[in-house]
């Protein structure tokens, strides 16, 4: 794997301060496939958080820190296969410190392109 | 004699050729369904799952208000030899049932709507700058600003209409099949532009009460700041408190409508340095040169999806798009989360006292 965490690409989604101020969480974001993808990217706000190109695992993961406010974060997840891949998952899995992990499973045939929200209740389930 | 025997075999080959064309044509027509539409939005999604096969007669034309629209004797003539009865249902068509009792046999109204699952206008879904209270509780009936709603209502429109006429049911499915496919495209741009507004940022602003659905689909919260009517009138005193709420929660962009006065949203602007964003066609009837769904875009906001080149979002979309595109300038970060009960509380002690 050659990826790169969001303090590699210079950027968290920060220049857009979000109107409700809240602390950064740190979190471990972490990726499975069904087919490992020629690339990978996660970003937030427009801004890269995570670049990766020939995957070897199916699976990986990498630490930050992210602001969670309480309505939520949308990350554009965008991936590319091989020729003849067929149609293939990928799962996203969000555990910031403290509270509950959450997944999502997106699905993509040679490309995917798509937005995945994770939002936290204020008990942190 | 042999002239005249083969100018009679012509004659009757050009005499059976004419029955046949008029034939096919006869049959043609009877396989034509024709519908009438009680709002421009279904006048388009009918256009897009009928295509040829389906002649729609509009009612309500675009640039009409369906809040006020009540159909004619002439709109009623010309509905006649219609066997669907488009309407969006949800309430907004307050003359159904006087309607439905004047078809004629073989007539039905198809309620489109009643396929969509309601949302009701409430405090979870919005930001009252006014108060919930005038308004909680209300059915949205602007259910076509979901892109997800308008796949179903193509899915079911397409069901309906190969049931009224089982000879195009192919088509209409295929037909329905394609556009689901273009908003689908729509849907995913929307989304991936969007998610570029920090989601504790998006708030829309707005005159009255009609972007629940949309703001539901993308993560964002209403501010209808004249409550549920775009034409209610205002007191002076009721401005003065938006202003101070305004003000309050930093707005940053309110957003006018099309077909209503945007004079009491202009006085607020001014009063709080807001700014003006572009207008929304709240009811979706557009105007005569873009009444579709699809082409409520202005012309720098065409996007390539499927690798086509296309110009399809609502005007909510466009909005979502301007936010995106400048949001470090105006966006959607139209202020801190109001507090309803506060806001109520002041408004009617103050009116009530």
């Amino acid at each position: 794997m050659t990826g790169s965490t969001a303090e590699e690409t210079g950027n968290r989604g920060q220049s857009t301060p979000a109107v409700s101020q809240v602390p950064e969480t740190s979190l471990t974001l972490s990726v499975r496939y069904a087919h490992t993808p020629l690339s990978l990217r996660v970003s937030h706000l427009g801004a890269a958080l995570w670049e990766a190109s020939d995957e070897e695992s199916l699976e990986a993961g990498l630490e930050t820190n992210l602001l969670l406010p309480r309505e939520g974060v949308d990350l554009l997840v965008e991936a590319t296969w091989p020729k003849g891949t067929p149609l293939t998952a990928l799962e996203l899995t969000m555990e910031p410190e403290g509270k509950a992990s959450q997944s999502v499973v997106v699905w993509g045939e040679g490309q995917l392109e798509d937005v995945v929200t994770f939002v936290w209740e204020a008990s942190g389930a | 004699m042999k002239s005249a025997s083969l100018n009679f075999r012509l004659a009757r080959i050009r005499v059976s050729l004419l029955c046949l064309v008029l034939g096919v044509t006869t049959l043609s027509a009877q396989a034509d369904l024709r519908v009438a539409s009680l709002h421009p939005v279904l006048s388009d999604l009918a256009r897009q799952v009928g295509g040829s096969h389906v002649v729609v007669v509009e009612l309500l034309k675009p640039g009409g208000d369906p809040h006020t629209f009540s159909p004619s004797t002439s709109d009623l003539r010309r509905m006649e030899a219609c066997q669907l009865i488009l309407a969006s249902g949800k309430g907004i068509e307050p003359y159904l049932p006087k309607l439905k009792d004047s078809l004629k046999p073989g007539q039905q109204v198809f309620d489109v709507g009643r396929a969509v699952p309601s949302l009701t206008i409430s405090e979870d879904n919005g930001l009252f700058v006014c108060c919930p209270h005038h308004s909680v509780g209300s059915l949205d009936p602007h259910w076509w600003h979901s892109v997800k709603n308008m796949q179903r209502a193509s899915k079911v429109l397409s069901k309906a209409f190969a049931k009224a006429d089982p000879t195009n049911a192919k088509a209409y499915a295929a037909q329905a099949k394609r556009y689901e496919s273009h908003l689908k495209a729509l849907y995913g741009w929307a989304r991936k532009e969007i998610a570029r507004i920090p989601r504790a940022n998006r708030k829309l602003a707005t005159a009255h009460a009609a972007f629940t659905y949309f703001c539901k689909e993308f993560g964002f919260q209403s501010m209808p700041i004249q409550g549920l009517g775009k034409d209610r009138e205002a007191s002076s005193q009721y401005l003065a408190d938006v202003i101070g709420d305004l003000k309050h929660h930093r707005v940053a962009a309110v957003f006018p409508e099309a077909q209503a006065n945007p004079k009491v949203l202009q006085e607020m602007v001014r009063s709080t340095g807001a700014r003006l964003g572009g207008r929304l066609f709240a009811d979706y009837t557009g105007d005569s040169k873009r009444s579709t769904y699809d082409r409520h875009v202005p012309p720098q906001c065409e996007y390539d999806c499927t690798r086509a080149r296309s110009r399809s979002l609502t005007q909510p979309h466009i909005d979502a798009w301007i936010s995106a595109s400048e949001r470090h300038r105006y966006s959607c970060r139209i202020g801190l989360r109001a507090d309803p009960t506060r806001t109520h509380d002041r408004l009617h002690g103050r009116r009530d006292g």
